[in-house]
């Protein structure tokens, strides 16, 4: 090869400026003798001066702003690092006073720390690594199967009830646009407003994006904020994490203590939250995809799966019809707020216990009316509701009650009353009722 | 350039801080692979939510910036092998300026067609050679760094660069005479 060839293979680091004084100054000097390697020179140098110049794609407006507000979001959802904290105390100070107690007492407090905490930090890894592999996610569609029952409201579990599917359809974006369905029930969010119908009623309720619908099942919707809340359970709660390796797949089992004040055990194992429970993952080895679920709630000895995903797939293409509302022609739409305007006169200001009696009584006297104020306004579409209680119940005398007492993290009070039934038995039972609703009324939720 | 900050910022608003300031040259840098302002400011979003959710994870990288253009890279990759296809991004023109571009910087009608036949032939370049060329000279990378972010030899990314340049001197049909002359 010519010393010019050589020379010119050369000049790529004069745009570098990695060159030594040295080297830069053989180069430069043979480049000031040579015409051919001078005009080589300028021509890469003119092109280079051409390109630094030349148009640079800017961000379009409101890129960067965005970019920082979703780190805000993110760092919100995050939980208080203990170890910033620890950054900012000024241990300087204090470990001039106490430097080699502080050093004891700092090796034996993170291997403390570590034995303790090092299942959840695997989980939380674990989690990490899900995430990642969900951030391209544009649409979910999961197939559940869940104990509960017919018609009753899509987000209630009953441990001792039937698996019923549930089907999920969700278009992520902002807003998303999802659909929630079981048997007798769908739930559908367009993007602006969400609408529940209910087979059998007579119009939809139609609610604005945040409503309750779907209550807690709202957490299925975003995969990986179901996730994030694990692995914010298992740091705060310090919950039992098992991570195995099967056939290709990674299962991650949290095993959770029931959580709430059980001042009174009612409400204990009457919801996963309130049970002893399980939460077992599976994800792919390959992909990292989270692909089944389960909870199983954990009575004494006494392991009862309540919900099965049993399918999840992601980014398949969802027809526009199923994300849309249309209306049906005859069945009119219903807002919430309406139906929440159903007049409460003579409810308010009462205790659950006086409420408790005020529905039995409507059950007596037959009062569809005083007993469709007592009752939610979403458990009022179509009122099957209303006619399933008065049919359940005809007949009934109410014989004495209890005092209101509260458990678990049931946000509202437990009644305990004694029924005489038309056969002449009696039986007991506890109502629930909550006040947690836009009129701050008792309305009856239930109850065992 | 990666000589600032030896470490992934911990606290939201050092992170914060961090980004914004590389903002422009992450973008530039997937522009380049995409052809594409709006794919390019979704990969660069998306990088960088993943490196803020993990950065816990991060802490043992020693040139952050170094690594989000890695992960720019990779993931522009990955998008293009998604999609099977590269947009170009001639798309310059006199009259009506593209939006997602600054406008020219000279203001004179010779700079900016020179501008375009840049941005032109820089297209027309395979795209390691066009990357590498606009990693140094826009984004004042060095040969050092650009061989980390491509993860290839600093000889391969000086080959690049030189190969790159050849074709792009060739293509402006600069004669000898003219330098002769003057």
């Amino acid at each position: 090869m010519k010393k010019c060839e050589l020379i010119r293979d050369r000049i790529a680091d004069l745009f570098d400026g990695s060159l030594s004084p040295d080297q830069r100054g053989k180069l430069i000097a043979h480049i000031e003798n040579c015409s051919d390697c001078s005009f080589y020179y300028r021509e890469m140098s003119d092109l280079a001066g051409m390109i630094r110049s030349a148009n640079r794609p800017v961000a379009r407006k409101g890129f960067s702003e965005s970019l920082v507000r979703k780190i805000r979001d993110s760092s919100r959802q995050e939980p208080s690092d203990p170890l910033q904290a620890m950054k900012e105390f000024p241990w300087k100070k204090v470990m001039r006073l106490a430097a080699s107690l502080l050093l004891l007492s700092a090796v034996a407090l993170a291997f403390i720390l570590l034995t303790y905490r090092s299942p959840a930090i695997a989980a939380e890894k674990l989690i990490n690594r899900s995430l990642l592999a969900m951030l391209d996610m544009k649409s979910v569609q999961m197939t559940f199967m869940i104990r509960t029952r017919e018609l009753e409201n899509i987000d209630f579990i009953d441990p001792n009830g039937n698996f019923i599917e549930c089907r999920l359809w969700e278009a992520f974006g902002n807003p998303p646009k999802w659909r929630m369905e079981k048997a007798g029930r769908m739930v559908l969010m367009d993007g602006k407003n969400q609408y529940m119908a209910t087979a059998g009623s007579g119009y939809v309720l139609k609610g604005g994006p945040e409503c309750g619908f779907v209550n807690w099942m709202k957490i299925f919707l975003d995969p990986a904020k179901l996730l994030e809340s694990e692995k914010e359970f298992a740091r705060i709660h310090g919950a039992d994490c098992r991570i195995s390796d099967q056939d290709g797949r990674i299962i991650l089992t949290i095993k959770a203590k029931a959580l709430g004040n059980f001042s009174n055990t009612f409400a204990q194992n009457s919801s996963v939250v309130e049970s002893d429970n399980t939460r077992t993952y599976t994800f792919s080895k390959a992909t990292m995809f989270p692909e089944s679920m389960e909870v199983t709630i954990e009575k004494g000895k006494e392991r009862i799966l309540v919900i099965r995903l049993e399918q999840i797939a992601c980014n398949l293409p969802i027809p526009d019809s199923l994300l849309t509302f249309i209306p049906v022609k005859g069945i009119p739409v219903i807002p919430l707020v309406a139906l929440d305007s159903i007049n409460r006169n003579g409810i308010k200001d009462i205790s659950s216990v006086e409420a408790t009696r005020m529905f039995f009584d409507a059950i007596s006297n037959h009062d569809e009316k005083l007993l469709g104020r007592l009752l939610p306004v979403e458990a009022l579409s179509g009122g099957h509701a209303l006619q399933a209680i008065l049919k359940a119940y005809a007949g009934i005398r109410m014989v004495k009650m209890g005092k209101a007492f509260r458990s678990g993290l049931y946000p509202g009070d437990y009644v305990p009353y004694v029924l005489k039934l038309p056969s002449g038995d009696t039986a007991g039972g506890n109502l629930a009722l909550r006040r947690d609703n836009s009129s701050h009324v008792w309305n009856v939720d239930g109850g065992y | 350039m990666s000589g600032d900050i030896q470490q992934f910022p911990q606290s939201a608003c050092e992170f914060e801080s961090f980004v914004t300031a590389g903002l422009e040259g992450f973008l530039r840098h997937a522009f380049s692979l995409l052809g594409n302002i709006e794919d390019a400011e979704d990969v660069v979003h998306d990088v960088i939510l993943k490196i803020f959710r993990t950065r816990s994870e991060l802490t043992g990288i020693a040139r952050p910036l170094n690594y989000i253009h890695r992960m720019i890279s990779n993931s522009c990759m990955d998008l293009i092998r998604r999609k099977g296809t590269r947009e170009t991004f001639i798309r310059l023109s006199l009259k009506d300026p593209v939006h997602g571009f600054e406008e020219p910087v000279e203001s004179s009608i010779i700079r900016k067609e020179e501008a375009i036949r840049v941005n032109t032939m820089l297209e027309n370049l395979p795209m390691d050679q066009a990357l590498v060329i606009r990693l140094r000279l826009m984004e004042d990378m060095s040969f050092t760094d650009i061989a980390e972010i491509t993860s290839s030899p600093v000889t391969t990314v000086k080959s690049r660069f030189t190969y790159g340049m050849n074709k792009l001197r060739s293509g402006f049909h600069i004669k000898k005479e003219a330098y002769e002359e003057m």
